[in-house]
């Protein structure tokens, strides 16, 4: 009873249009009578009525029930032929491939069904011509004396059925029917991620409660919860209101995927190009972005009630190229204004044309940099030589032997002054002390301690920052090599003793 | 880089310790601690002490010698110019000495004369410098008193008595006699012996720990202080030794003694000071407990019978070493005494100073010095050597087991400040 209401509130809340109306409640009220043959097991009535129903409401589904309705009396030429025509007329829709199936099955039905048939006939025709040959023995002779070599009756013929195959249960399908005004609004199940296409829609949904999303623009979404009953047609129809407070956007580029940022990038992008959508009225700062393009940063003013169309050009950005290689740069962190674009070999990494700092560094090597201006289109080869960088473990052990003796060397001066102190204070204070006091001589043994933990500090510290500081090995160079086709051409300079020059190597 | 390792080395050189600091230090100590040396080894180094005497009887302030049991049982030690020089006393031919008493004697024909007691031994030995070492003294053997080693204690009090015509009279204390030897001269020839016993008025015995003769107008008298055995108390007798000491008169004696009022049971040293300025000697005895001071009466060799003051310090016994010296310059003397078996923190001794002169009939000590650690019989000797920047005061020195320690006394009234310390040692 309440799934009835709720499609009679249905009903009353979206006033259909005249023309729909007819020809739907003609097909729905055939659709129930056939679901009410069916139901009492006149299936030859129900499938006519479903196929009334198909001739006032083209939907597949009634094409379904009507095949089932001649599964049932087992005309299975007739269930073949409405299953293939529903196959034909919903292929996405679901358990197709069921049907399918079950199409093969009433195929090999068909056949067996009419092989018994053939089987019946033949052995029809055998009995009538054994009859026919008996009566044909059993007449009196010429001369009107009884045959005395009667023959008896022969038994019929027997035959042979093959068994046919069971088919697996099957029901009708509900129908339901979604329609808006105007057509053509998105048309969703459950949630936006299940689109069942556009309205008027009509269809199978299963049985329960659903809701349906409708999207159009410039319309209201409608979210709406509804009931499917089985063996209904279930018939919506939904008015939409125009959505006065919202502006409808449509944001292009004339090279698409651009992604268009609310103001910041920071808060994410709304989405790529072309993109519509609602908008609150007013002023809006976009930011759209394209790799290889310039960003355009503009402001848009969005109109209520209006289809609001931008369209942005977008200028590519001049692109140079960069590709690093040689010695020892395996694995070597490249990078373009501090920002890591490649791990070498890199071959052809795209970079925005201008000046640019290029660093190559890698883990025990030294790093190497360079400031660099790449015009746009250029392709530069930098062949570089990483060398490795001064073992820094001497000068940290010596740091820390160095920081350790310094702080015990203050520690035992410390303790040499309290022991000068509290001497003094005793002769200060008329306490006797003796020449012999132990503590002098463990204040001089603190003392002599100290100096000596202080000159080790100061050794340490002192090999420390030599070590820190010092580098004999080569450093890390970055030349650029000139590509004349396959071959390359590189300037790198040389040291020698005391000449300096540059050398030019060539490779093929 | 350079800078950086400029600033490194600045600062640690900023910070760096100069340990010499302790070696001054070692100077400006209070105390300076004079150890026995090296071949003296741990004998008894500062149990022992004594100035000697110059030919004219007259003490040497600033020189002391050392009494003790090791290879070399006799040191000199020189104070002068604010220095301490330790100087080897050899005796040749005189093995196994254990110092007991030394006695300083007026040289005749050397430069120190002094008589010692020692296991049963009585030596007289003249000093003089080694001419074959300039640090060295060599001791010779005047006289000497032996064979008396099967008397128990002979020697534990000694004192000898010089005579006009260079003879000694020596008298010394066994456990149970006194014995004196009259006439042993300057030749070593002819020497006497005798013995007696002395006892009490009742007739009690009684064992000598002290000796010392003295002249009271011009007269040689015997002090000798015991203990009377019978009745465990002190007792100190004083006779004159014009004639012989050998027929003593019991009524020519005076005989001081302790009771419950005045405890006491030994009497380990006497000290004669004229402390009322009569130019009699008063008597000031350390009696184990306290030490008893009898003023003269009647400006004549007569004490009263009970001690005219008591110094004390409770719990301890007071009175084993007595030393009169003026400390602070003040031109007044200070009394010092000791306890050196009053034990304190493993350590033993102290040393108890009293301000003269004395007021009030019972006095405690104005300082107490303390063990020094890990001391023991610190107080078994005193001496006062005078400052040599300071020429009226005197400084304290003190023995103890085998250690001598030199104190300048460190807020004891009179000292001005320890920036005037003379002291210099090595």
């Amino acid at each position: 009873m309440a799934k009835i209401f709720t499609l009679i509130f249905l009903l009353m809340t979206f006033s259909p249009s005249v023309s729909h109306g007819i020809s739907t409640k003609k097909a729905r009220e055939s659709f129930n009578a056939g679901q009410a043959l069916f139901g009492a097991g006149e299936y030859k009535k129900a499938a006519e009525k479903f196929l009334e129903a198909y001739k006032q409401k083209p939907l597949a589904a009634f094409l379904y029930n009507a095949a089932v309705c001649f599964e049932k009396i087992e005309d299975y030429t007739q269930a073949k032929k409405f299953f293939v025509e529903y196959v034909a007329k919903s292929p996405s829709a679901k358990g197709i491939s069921a049907i399918q199936a079950r199409i093969r099955l009433l195929n090999k039905l068909i056949s067996i069904q009419k092989e018994n048939e053939k089987r019946r006939i033949d052995a029809e025709k055998k009995d009538a011509e054994n009859k026919k040959n008996l009566e044909n023995a059993n007449k009196k002779n010429p001369d009107g004396k009884k045959n005395p070599d009667k023959k008896p009756i022969p038994e019929k013929t027997k035959i042979i059925i093959i068994k046919k195959p069971p088919l697996p249960p099957i029901e009708t399908k509900n129908v339901t029917s979604i329609s808006t005004e105007p057509p053509g609004s998105e048309l969703f199940l459950d949630d936006e991620k299940n689109k069942l296409g556009k309205t008027p829609w009509e269809g199978v949904i299963s049985d329960g409660k659903h809701v349906i999303i409708i999207k159009q623009k410039g319309f209201q979404t409608i979210k709406k919860e509804i009931t499917i009953t089985k063996n209904r047609f279930t018939d919506i129809f939904i008015n939409l209101n125009k959505d006065a407070k919202l502006a409808w956007v449509q944001i292009t580029t004339d090279s698409p995927d651009a992604y268009i940022y609310p103001g910041s990038k920071s808060v994410g992008a709304i989405g790529k190009t072309p993109w519509s959508g609602f908008l609150k009225p007013g002023k809006h700062q976009l930011i759209i972005s394209k790799e290889g393009f310039d960003e355009i940063k503009t402001v848009i003013n969005a109109k209520a009630g209006e289809t609001n169309q931008f369209d942005f050009k977008l200028k590519k950005t001049p692109i140079a190229y960069l590709s690093v290689f040689g010695k020892n740069v395996r694995n070597a962190k490249i990078k373009i204004d501090g920002r890591t674009v490649c791990v070498a070999p890199c071959l052809k990494v795209k970079i925005k044309s201008g000046t640019h700092r290029l660093e190559i560094s890698k883990k025990g090597m030294k790093s190497v940099e360079k400031k660099l201006n790449f015009a746009p289109g250029d392709h530069k080869n930098f062949n570089v030589t990483l060398h490795k960088s001064p073992n820094r473990a001497g000068a940290i052990t010596a740091y820390v032997i160095g920081l350790a003796s310094l702080g015990g060397g203050i520690w035992l001066g410390g303790m040499s002054k309290k022991i000068e102190d509290d001497f003094n204070n005793d002769i200060k204070n008329g306490v006797p002390v003796y020449s012999n006091d132990p503590r002098l001589q463990d204040g001089k043994i603190y003392s002599i301690a100290a100096d000596v933990l202080y000159g080790l500090s100061a050794l340490s510290l002192v090999i420390a920052v030599i070590r820190t500081f010092s580098d004999s090995g080569p450093d890390s160079t970055i030349n650029q090599s000139i590509n004349i086709g396959t071959t390359s051409v590189s300037l790198d300079p040389v040291l020698s003793g005391n000449q300096t020059g540059i050398s030019l190597t060539v490779k093929f | 880089m350079k800078n950086l390792l400029f600033i490194l080395l600045s600062s640690l050189a900023v910070i760096s310790c100069d340990w010499r600091v302790f070696d001054d230090l070692k100077s400006e100590a209070t105390v300076q601690v004079i150890n026995a040396p090296e071949n003296f080894g741990d004998a008894n180094f500062g149990q022992i002490s004594s100035h000697l005497l110059d030919s004219s009887g007259n003490k040497y302030q600033n020189i002391l010698i050392i009494g003790g049991s090791g290879d070399i049982p006799l040191f000199i030690i020189n104070f002068s110019n604010g220095e301490i020089s330790k100087h080897p006393v050899k005796l040749p031919g005189v093995d196994g000495l254990e110092v007991s008493n030394i006695i300083p004697l007026v040289p005749y024909n050397s430069e120190f004369l002094l008589g010692l007691s020692s296991l049963g031994k009585i030596y007289i030995v003249s000093i003089d410098k080694n001419p074959d070492a300039e640090n060295e003294y060599t001791g010779t053997v005047e006289k000497s008193i032996d064979e008396m080693e099967n008397i128990s204690g002979f020697g534990r009090a000694l004192d000898i008595y010089q005579n006009s015509n260079r003879t000694y009279s020596v008298i010394a204390a066994s456990d149970n006699h006194i014995h004196y030897f009259e006439t042993m001269d300057s030749a070593g020839v002819d020497v006497s012996l005798g013995d007696f016993n002395l006892t009490s008025t009742e007739n009690n015995t009684f064992s000598s720990d002290f000796i010392k003769i003295t002249e009271f107008d011009d007269i040689p008298h015997l002090i000798v202080g015991g203990t009377e055995t019978d009745t465990n108390f002190w007792s100190i007798q004083i006779f004159s030794v014009y004639s012989s000491l050998l027929e003593v008169v019991p009524e020519e004696r005076i005989i001081l003694k302790g009771s419950e009022a005045y405890p006491g049971d030994e009497v380990s040293t006497i000290r004669l000071f004229d402390i009322n300025n009569d130019d009699i000697p008063d008597i000031i005895a350390g009696c184990g407990d306290s030490i008893f001071v009898f003023q003269s009466e009647n400006d004549s060799i007569s004490y009263s019978s009970v001690p005219d003051v008591e110094l004390y310090s409770t719990d301890r016994s007071l009175g084993k070493s007595i030393e009169i010296i003026d400390l602070d310059g003040d031109g007044t003397m200070e009394l010092i005494s000791t306890d050196p078996g009053i034990e304190t923190n493993g350590s033993s001794g102290e040393v108890y100073i009293f301000k003269m002169p004395f007021t009030i009939s019972k006095i405690s000590p104005a300082v107490t010095i303390g063990t020094p650690e890990n001391e023991k019989l610190f107080g078994s000797s005193l001496a006062g050597v005078p400052s040599s920047e300071m020429p009226d005061r005197e400084e304290l020195i003190v023995g103890g087991l085998n250690t001598l320690y030199l104190f300048y006394i460190t807020g004891f009234e009179g000292d001005s400040s320890t920036d005037d310390d003379p002291r210099n040692i090595e």
